[in-house]
């Protein structure tokens, strides 16, 4: 009784011990991912990475840092100003006040030596590096694209002119079209909690010139887009679109989810997203909805053409950044290194196996659970995975596939310079200037002359000062 | 060193209920009182590494001379007068309406109802109001269209975007707010009304000259302690029901914090806010709680 007591002892004591030397063994990779914490999966998804990482000899022991609710950015920022770092960071803005801390390390020295990284990077993902070299992310630049259902595509004369002859004109008979044969309430819906119009400007902004943030003018002087005669015809346009009943009379008070709603109703016969990811998502409820694909639509060209927001090629506006205090800096990074490989891809793009996907031996069968596996979590990239075994049917819809391409031909490089600390309050109000303005100019409280009073405001309240130093940061 | 030896007496008598103190205590040094040290950044320019300068009042400078922030104040101190002086008696006579309601089964029934918008959140409400204000399919419109009445867009009108936010606090917190004095009429001596009976006294009389008087020294408390949160004009509330074309008219001071302090990352210059906004707060207590004392006597101590 005595020795099985004895025995038990020593075995739990070598249980502890071997428990604590694994532990020791693989460094402690403190980690913090936007929304991952609350992913029902992320405890899998964790140990997948933990066991493939093992398997690719550089083993860690990854601990996901919670994030409070609320507005990521601003979450990450506070906990990182009030001490706590961890090793590895996805930001979603706010990065670059950290940088200027000196609290994010250098990511070139470690993309340079990386395996799998470097040999997968876009050319706008190696330059916004070169530039800002404290953050890493492989992805399609984030650009929105028109799309409409497919059905409706197909049957309407209208909509193939668009496809032919993307401008303004062939866009409004459109939206005209939408609402006289197809039913539609109004032929457009975007949200106005993302930045005003920016959801509308994504299909036309360009075609009234607007190109980039800020635009050299004949006179070889910067001007801010927003302030310029181009800004004053889209809106204009806008405010003709909205009288008419052709953009969601309530699209101020519409949020994402609100909006998308009404398209898969068939109420707005249109909507922007961002492709390719949200464009899938949108084909897959549109097909529950309503039966049928839906097709992506080129910008309209007038003095230019191209997809917006303005792609910032200075620096990644999310992405990864190791802390310069890390003591695992160069295991943080193998983190990273690793989810590009292909077992790392096979984990991200995939998801985990028996929820989301079926390995029966000769393919991998995507079960009704992938779509809602967020294939980004490492960036939305899909360089570099080529799944050892076929797949049951395509990671993403066509038609996401074809928006994506859309986003990648358009893209319209921006030409912008964060505003300097002294500035920041005016800029808010400058901003804000711009959003009334704007709201109420398209709704029609406002006529089309008020623009100019805009204007005359928008310099008052620091205007001229930026603009005089946007000629000594802009070359 | 006599109140020492005093206070030392009462600790040894009263030790148990010290010790029930203690965690509430303990909570408000931790939570609240040391977290006053932090407030030294709204006088430096904050650095994650290494010593942060000492810069003075230059953020208190940034903050009022920035070309939105008159606006933002007049916002705040509308919309807190909207909802503190005239949301004020509201709960008052709600809770006298429901005190006066006969049946205990309908009562309850009131009172539940009334308190349930209190436990949802800003998203959620501010979701109901936009599906009811909305100008194509809202509820009120179509009360508006019944009665041969414009449809008009409330969500997106300067003129009343702030009543909508009036109405709204008005509905999540009348029901909940109404349980203090609802305790406070409960207090009242049944006596008092037996006696007015005697007299011949009717229910409005009664009333006006012994439940209200009643109440007086509650809605003091009440009222001094709502003016502490003056420049809290609802930051949850105004973030969810904002949109652009109402900016100028609930822009507050929170909401201008958020965005150039927090989402921006001056953090000197949001704590630089915070403590201008609670100066203020403080200094209307302190005068409040003065003024009560003389006129009516009754204060918050």
């Amino acid at each position: 009784m005595k020795m099985r007591r004895i025995l038990i002892v020593v075995l739990m004591a070598l249980l502890v011990y071997g428990a604590a030397f694994s532990a020791a063994a693989q460094p402690k990779v403190r980690f913090v991912l936007k929304d991952l914490d609350a992913d029902p999966n992320a405890e899998a998804f964790i140990a997948l990475i933990e066991k493939g990482m093992a398997a690719a000899g550089t083993p860690v022991d990854l601990e996901i840092i919670k994030v409070p609710a609320g507005n990521y950015a601003e979450k990450v920022g506070l906990m990182i100003m009030s001490g706590d770092i961890p090793d590895l960071i996805y930001f979603q803005g706010g990065d670059d006040k950290i940088a200027a801390q000196g609290a994010l390390e250098n990511l070139t020295p470690y993309v340079n030596n990386s395996k799998y990284l470097k040999t997968l990077m876009d050319e706008h993902s190696k330059q916004r590096l070169a530039s800002y070299p404290y953050l890493v992310w492989l992805a399609p630049p984030r650009v929105r694209v028109p799309v409409m259902r497919k059905d409706w595509f197909e049957s309407l004369p209208s909509a193939k002119a668009v496809q032919a002859n993307p401008t303004v004109d062939t866009y409004y008979a459109l939206f005209k079209d939408l609402v006289a044969k197809k039913g539609a309430k109004f032929g457009i819906s975007i949200t106005g909690k993302t930045n005003g119009v920016e959801e509308l400007d994504a299909i036309f902004d360009a075609a009234f010139g607007n190109t980039s943030t800020w635009m050299k003018g004949p006179d070889g002087k910067w001007f801010y887009s927003r302030v310029s005669a181009n800004e004053k015809a889209k809106l204009e346009f806008y405010a003709k679109l909205y009288k008419e009943g052709l953009l969601d009379p309530e699209y101020l008070t519409k949020a994402w989810d609100t909006k998308e709603q009404v398209f898969y109703e068939g109420k707005a016969g249109m909507i922007p997203g961002v492709a390719p990811g949200s464009i899938d998502v949108y084909a897959n409820k549109m097909q529950k909805a309503q039966g049928s694909d839906i097709i992506a639509l080129p910008p309209a060209k007038g003095k230019a053409q191209g997809l917006t927001p303005f792609v910032d090629v200075t620096k990644e506006t999310r992405g990864f950044a190791i802390s310069s205090t890390s003591k695992v800096k160069k295991e943080a990074f193998a983190v990273l290194d690793f989810m590009w490989s292909p077992a790392g891809l096979k984990i991200a793009k995939l998801g985990i196996p028996g929820i989301h996907y079926i390995d029966d031996g000769k393919r991998y069968v995507l079960t009704d659970k992938y779509t809602e596996w967020p294939i980004g979590w490492f960036g939305d990239s899909l360089n570099g995975f080529n799944p050892d075994k076929p797949l049951s049917r395509p990671i993403m819809n066509q038609s996401a596939l074809d928006a994506g391409a859309l986003a990648k031909r358009y893209m319209l490089p921006d030409r912008n310079f964060l505003i300097p600390e002294q500035y920041v309050t005016n800029w808010d109000q400058m901003v804000n200037l711009y959003k009334e303005y704007c709201a109420d100019i398209v709704t029609g409280k406002k006529p089309i002359s008020a623009f100019d009073e805009f204007v005359e405001k928008w310099n008052k309240a620091g205007g001229v000062e930026i603009t005089k130093y946007a000629q000594t940061v802009l070359k | 060193m006599a109140s020492t030896a005093a206070l030392g007496a009462r600790i040894r008598r009263d030790g148990f209920l010290y010790v029930l103190l203690a965690p509430a205590l303990a909570y408000f040094i931790l939570f609240h009182i040391l977290p006053m040290a932090g407030m030294r950044i709204a006088f430096e320019d904050f650095r994650l590494f290494g010593k942060s300068a000492f810069v003075g009042l230059k953020h208190f400078r940034t903050l009022f001379s920035s070309p939105g922030f008159a606006t933002v104040i007049a916002n705040t101190l509308i919309l807190s007068t909207m909802k503190i002086v005239l949301f004020f008696p509201l709960p008052i006579v709600f809770a006298l309406m429901v005190n006066e309601v006969r049946s205990s089964v309908l009562r309850k029934f009131v009172q539940s109802v009334a308190y349930l918008p209190h436990f949802l959140s800003w998203v959620v409400i501010a979701g109901v109001w936009i599906a009811f204000l909305s100008p194509t399919a809202g509820g009120a419109n179509e009360l508006r269209r019944f009665l041969g009445l414009p449809v008009l867009d409330y969500m997106t009108s300067k003129e009343h975007i702030r009543w909508v936010l009036f109405a709204s606090e008005t509905w999540r917190s009348i029901g909940w707010d109404s349980i203090i004095y609802l305790a406070a009429l409960i207090r009242i001596s049944p006596s008092l009304y037996e006696s007015a009976d005697m007299d011949g006294a009717n229910a409005l009389q009664k009333m006006r000259f012994i439940t209200l008087p009643e109440l007086v020294p509650t809605m003091v408390t009440v009222f001094i302690l709502n003016l502490g949160f003056f420049m809290n004009a609802g930051f949850d509330q105004v973030f969810n029901m904002m949109n652009d074309s109402v900016i100028s008219r609930v822009d507050i001071l929170d909401t201008f914090v958020y965005r150039v302090g927090l989402v921006n990352m001056q953090y000197s210059l949001s704590t630089a806010a915070s403590l201008f906004k609670g100066v203020i707060g403080l200094v209307l207590i302190l005068s409040t709680h003065g003024m009560a004392k003389r006129v009516t006597g009754k204060g918050l101590w």
